[in-house]
């Protein structure tokens, strides 16, 4: 499951078309250690159409040398209602671009000509992981795409060599609720799935993602050090986001929670994690989504083994290295 | 200098339990040296079942010379659930209650616990410090009977909780709570300054065999310091079966944080906070939290001790327990 030094690791990006999860994509698109096969769409930040469009938008502002596939996945969650954060995003999960113009008027982000693959995005996971021994999904939005190939072809989907996920809060308070992580809390009932599954995951969560922070500052300074399509991309899209975190938690900028699932998968090194066993809590009044580990002395590792690495520290310096260099 | 006004009118909510017999100890020897006036003892379901209680409660007031304080009989569960008898012993108490004096109050002919709270609470409005160290079914019963009658107490105080460690009874709820999750909402519903002594600051409190030996060794042969002797041991026994004290041979005594906040509350850091209690969740059921995002929240509704002393808190409870055992009679 370690890469060979010099060898890209197959990787499949299951996401939600929001904000973060396109600064992480940028950041995969420009990784030499990550040979991204596809990216798989979900509800959650946004519609699964819109979510698959951003993706689109994203691959079109950094053109790499070969495209991913794209494709459309679920479109809600395996029981509960669907949940968005078109509040946080913006109302297509990517700051609203079709409000900015260039100087002579035009639109700046014009109708995209590329769709995504007629394939769905259960067949096209199934059929990539029966492709490789050590394929590895990050996983950026809730996890029904994940629950719903796991049920289909639980066998297939165990020679996964790692599913990195961006999702829960071991030992901080959630965001979405006071409880609950987002991506847990839009689908619980996937999230227990992809627990339950066997296959080895590393939980990137709201514990080191608040050490993540990315201050509306830096981006700004970027776009005047290295103005590309790029950069400007960057400052578009963050805008709505940033101004969220301004209003509602006194901090403007925001948190890399998906760009730091992302470096994960490129160097473990940066984070520090506890084995855990992991379950997640789907019928609570107010802990949906929570994700719940057994920390006390008197635990049964025997009944209940950990089943994930949940990340608790991360090295912040190192990380900003990483995200600046990729993006 | 103590005056009558300040001396707290308790009623003791209770299911005794080991560590609820240590509490029980210290609150009647600062009854002894005439700082508290106990007004009944509420015996609930809980630790072990509702008659065992009662019985035991009976038995301790016995046991420490106050055969006269009343008993109530607790308020029945409507959905049983395991109780804690492989931590406290099948009786409770360590199933030492064999070698004690048999009780005294008639179960079958006590009041329950909910009706006494409701008549003390209404005819002494404001004075009536309620401590309750058991799942909270009895006050839950008596604010569903009569709504707003919690309020009539001067205080209430209760142990229960966990909000920044792991629980005991699940990975994610403490006992008391979990026991009747239901009831607990209601209390913390009934008003907006509950104080409450979770498993944050209990799980601290260990009460060790040495301290027990420095409260019997001026008088080991009375019958109170030998079944106090016995009960430790047996306590230490569960605590670290169940690896509750890291590997320490002493036992949690969660209960008595309440008597530290009523008479030595500066060993407590306490948080004001909006407590809530999870009553429909699987894994999560009888899970108490606080939501301490940045956005604004109102309803307010408790106390909850975070940090203690430990040293000054059993310095104190110590030096108070040794009153009431250094003069207990011998048989």
């Amino acid at each position: 499951m370690i890469a060979l030094p010099n060898q890209p690791v197959p990787v499949i990006v299951d996401t939600d078309g929001g904000v973060d999860d396109a600064l992480a994509l940028i950041m995969a698109l420009n990784s030499p250690q990550l040979d991204l096969k596809a990216v798989t769409v979900v509800a959650g930040n946004i519609n699964v159409e819109q979510a698959a469009n951003n993706v689109l938008r994203v691959i079109s502002i950094v053109e790499p040398d070969t495209s991913p596939i794209v494709a459309k996945g679920c479109e809600k969650p395996l029981l509960k209602p669907p949940f968005n954060a078109a509040g946080i995003h913006g109302a297509d999960g990517l700051g609203e671009l079709d409000q900015f113009q260039e100087a002579d008027g035009t639109p700046r982000y014009p109708k995209l000509t590329t769709k995504p693959s007629t394939e769905n995005a259960i067949d096209l996971l199934l059929s990539v992981a029966k492709e490789y021994d050590n394929l590895t999904i990050i996983a950026l939005g809730p996890l029904t795409n994940l629950a719903t190939a796991i049920q289909k072809d639980g066998a297939t989907m165990k020679k996964i060599g790692r599913i990195i996920i961006m999702g829960g809060a071991v030992t901080v308070p959630g965001n979405i609720s006071a409880a609950a992580e987002f991506n847990f809390f839009v689908d619980p009932d996937a999230a227990q799935v992809v627990m339950e599954s066997g296959i080895p995951i590393t939980l990137v969560g709201l514990d080191v993602a608040m050490k993540a922070p990315l201050p509306r500052q830096v981006v700004e300074d970027n776009l005047q050090r290295r103005p590309s399509k790029l950069s400007q991309f960057i400052a578009d899209c963050t805008g709505i986001y940033m101004a969220f975190y301004r209003d509602n938690e006194g901090f403007y900028g925001c948190y890399l929670h998906d760009p730091l699932a992302m470096a994960v998968a490129i160097d473990p090194s940066l984070v520090r994690t506890e084995s855990l066993h992991m379950m997640v809590e789907t019928q609570g009044r107010f802990t949906t989504g929570m994700s719940l580990a057994d920390r006390r002395d008197r635990r049964d590792e025997e009944t209940n083994p950990p089943n994930v690495e949940a990340c608790l520290d991360v090295d912040t310096e190192r990380f900003m290295q990483l995200f600046d260099r990729l993006v | 200098m103590t005056t009558p006004l300040t001396h707290p009118r308790i009623i003791l909510d209770t299911d005794p339990g080991g560590d609820d017999i240590y509490a029980f100890l210290w609150l009647l020897s600062l009854v002894k040296s005439g700082l508290a006036e106990l007004v009944a003892v509420t015996s609930a379901d809980g630790n072990v079942a509702a008659k065992r209680t009662f019985s035991s409660a009976s038995q301790i007031l016995n046991l420490a010379g106050f055969p006269e304080i009343k008993v109530g009989r607790g308020v029945p569960i409507k959905q049983v659930v395991e109780d804690a008898g492989h931590i406290h012993g099948a009786d409770g108490m360590g199933n030492l209650s064999h070698t004690l004096p048999p009780a005294t109050h008639n179960f079958d002919e006590a009041r329950y616990s909910d009706d006494i709270i409701i008549d003390e609470l209404n005819a002494n409005p404001g004075e009536i410090t309620i401590v309750a160290i058991g799942p909270l079914t009895n006050l839950a019963a008596a604010e569903t009977k009569s709504p707003g009658i919690l309020r009539k107490a001067k205080e209430i105080v209760i142990m229960g909780g966990a909000f920044f460690c792991s629980g005991n009874v699940t990975p994610h709820a403490e006992f008391n709570i979990w026991f009747n999750a239901e009831a607990a909402q209601t209390v913390f519903d009934s008003r907006d300054d509950i104080v409450v002594m979770p498993l944050d600051v209990t799980r601290h409190l260990i009460f060790t065999r040495d301290m027990t030996q420095a409260v019997t060794q001026a008088n080991p042969q009375s019958k109170l310091s030998q079944f106090l002797i016995a009960l430790c041991e047996f306590m230490i026994g569960t605590a670290l079966g169940y690896r509750e004290t890291a590997g320490i041979p002493g036992l949690l005594v969660h209960d008595a944080a309440t008597l530290g906040y009523l008479f030595y509350p500066e060993t407590l850091m306490l948080k004001r906070a909006k407590v809530r209690v999870e009553t429909k969740g699987e894994l999560t059921l009888g899970q108490t939290s606080i939501d301490s995002r940045p956005a604004p929240k109102t309803g307010a509704n408790a106390w909850v001790a975070l940090q203690v002393d430990e040293s000054k808190f059993f310095t104190s409870f110590v030096e108070d327990l040794k009153q009431l055992f250094t003069t207990a009679e011998l048989s």
